[in-house]
């Protein structure tokens, strides 16, 4: 679909109140929505939240599972590059990203079927998304937001605490509370941080890891029913898969990241016929002609060090399973 | 000193564009127009009388910055001033006229990487149009009275730090003189550049400049973010500077 008519038809079934799913890239070039009978019929199956379109399959949980990483080296030059950005004030903070090619004997299908993520989507055989970090959230006359930002090894002693007197994960975890109150701004009125970096555990291939986040609440327009695609668009990129100020960080990510996101880092979710729930389309694995790639990164900012980041690149390559 | 006569000014004889900078990957697609009845600026759909927003109230000049609409809010929350966002790149002095006041957003990179930013200064302070700079915004005011612009030796990107404000200048005005902020920024005016024709009213535990105020015009810079949920009082200073515009 082009913007335009992916912002018609969302007016349409907005207007009517039809339940959709939507699925947008990263680049926001090719927006798709489809109605539930519609996404069946395709091949396009998810689980977001509480609502899923897929009975979860019995599948043997032993998997074979390697993956070979862009090389260290590689990875330090393009990280020294966008580094240089950030001290040069053309940024606060740039998640960057690389593929990992992934060996594993299983297909997308059955390791969509052993996910354990709250927000999943199996796209055909093309790819397959285990994301933990919800988007926006609209119900009522509000627009919620959770952005996730900062990690810990959850078998860490005293792991929460560790990472709440963590002053650099504190730093960036502020930048993105600014970048995505100024975003939800741009859609609605009187934003108020509701919740400001809260602590969960997740699961995370065979361990836990600790997140925090936080919850910016705004208010919408009363006809937002019709507006959910314009809303959407004008949200993308999303701010925690980005950084700010976004303009010229995505155009310093487009420079130093080896291929284009697309539905990596773009957001999916649902209109259920009242409220919208959405996820940031984090730990991707994509097969591209039988070759199955795992994208991950992480945020960069000044005090940023190359090895801690690659080593948090490789901490993201996993299927939630238990 | 770097100094901009009236015939340095690039005279931008294009309108404003009346789009939301949040569509980033707009003008890359290769679709057709897009219906302006569909997708409006933020500021258009909440508000119908458009056409009055641009000739009155306060404009904010937008650098590519992704916490303009944070300041859009704050403004928003303490005044009913209609208010006109437009990209810096597109900036034209018509777009003075009866303006109560200027907002500069902060921004990446420097000053002298926006065009639009010293002319923009250069009208007001020819005007006498009150004018305040945020950040980069701040920077660009610095810069264009003669003061140099001076790389951190740490950069400071979403920290909260007490700064000391002088409590005389309206523009501090019921804010605490140990006024908490939240900061975002690589450089900074050196102190020892500052022309005379600019206070320093804020300075960091660092010594560094966290604020000036013209010595004769209603001119402000602040290095730090009112805008930011990390400076409480940025309300009380908005207020301040809507109350010197009306």
């Amino acid at each position: 679909m082009t913007r335009e008519e992916f912002c018609r038809q969302t007016e349409e079934w907005g207007k009517s109140r039809t339940p959709f799913f939507f699925l947008l890239d990263f680049e926001g070039k090719n927006p798709q929505a489809y109605t539930w009978e519609e996404a069946e019929k395709l091949g396009i199956y998810f689980r977001i939240g509480q609502r899923s379109n897929f009975v979860p399959q019995a599948v043997p949980s032993r998997v074979k599972w390697a993956y070979s990483p862009i090389s260290y080296e590689e990875y330090q030059w393009r990280f020294k590059q966008v580094h240089e950005h950030i001290l040069q004030g053309d940024s606060y903070l740039l998640n960057l990203t690389f593929p990992s090619k992934v060996k594993t004997d299983r297909s997308l299908a059955e390791l969509f079927h052993l996910g354990k993520a709250p927000y999943q989507l199996l796209f055909q055989d093309r790819f397959a998304v285990f994301s933990p970090e919800g988007f926006v959230k609209m119900e009522g006359e509000e627009i919620a937001t959770f952005p996730m930002k900062g990690t810990l090894d959850g078998s860490v002693e005293r792991a929460e605490e560790v990472l709440l007197a963590n002053t650099k994960e504190e730093w960036e975890h502020n930048t993105v509370v600014d970048l995505l109150r100024n975003d939800l701004a741009m859609v609605a009125k009187k934003i108020r941080v509701a919740r400001y970096r809260y602590t969960e555990r997740i699961p995370a291939g065979g361990k836990e890891i600790v997140q925090t986040s936080s919850e910016i609440r705004g208010t919408l327009p009363e006809n937002w029913h019709e507006k959910i695609g314009e809303i959407l668009l004008r949200l993308l990129p999303a701010g925690s898969v980005t950084g700010a100020p976004k303009v010229k960080t995505v155009e310093i990510i487009q420079a130093a990241e080896l291929d284009e996101r697309g539905y990596y880092c773009g957001v999916f979710g649902l209109f259920d016929g009242e409220k919208v729930e959405s996820a940031v389309a984090i730990r991707f694995l994509e097969n591209r002609d039988g070759e199955f790639y795992f994208r991950s990164g992480g945020g960069i900012t000044a005090l940023s060090q190359a090895e801690e980041e690659y080593q948090e690149l490789l901490t993201k390559i996993y299927v939630p399973f238990v | 000193m770097m100094c901009f006569s009236s015939d340095g000014f690039r005279r931008l004889t294009a309108k404003p564009r009346l789009e939301a900078i949040g569509f980033l990957f707009s003008e890359k697609s290769e679709q057709k127009p897009r219906n302006p009845r569909k997708i409006q600026p933020p500021w258009l759909t909440f508000a119908p009388e458009k056409l009055d927003r641009l000739t009155v109230g306060v404009l904010l000049l937008d650098h590519q910055d992704s916490f303009t609409y944070n300041l859009a809010e704050l403004i928003a929350e303490v005044s009913s001033l209609p208010l006109t966002i437009v990209p810096s790149s597109e900036w034209y002095p018509e777009l003075l006229e009866g303006k109560k006041g200027v907002i500069l957003s902060p921004g990446p990179m420097r000053p002298k990487d926006h065009p639009g930013l010293f002319p923009c200064i250069a009208a007001c302070t020819n005007r006498n149009v009150p004018l305040l700079g945020v950040c980069l915004g701040h920077q660009g005011i610095g810069e264009y009275f003669g003061a140099k612009l001076t790389r951190l030796p740490q950069v400071i990107h979403g920290r909260k730090k007490t700064i000391q404000i002088q409590p005389s200048s309206p523009l501090f005005a019921g804010i605490p003189q140990a006024m908490e902020v939240g900061l975002y920024h690589s450089w900074m005016l050196e102190k020892e550049s500052v022309p005379e024709e600019l206070d320093i009213i804020g300075l960091s535990a660092e010594n560094e400049i966290m604020a000036v105020q013209h010595r004769e015009k209603p001119i402000f810079g602040i290095q730090f973010h009112p805008e930011s949920f990390l400076s409480p009082t940025g309300a009380q200073l908005m207020r301040n500077f809507i109350r010197l515009c009306s």
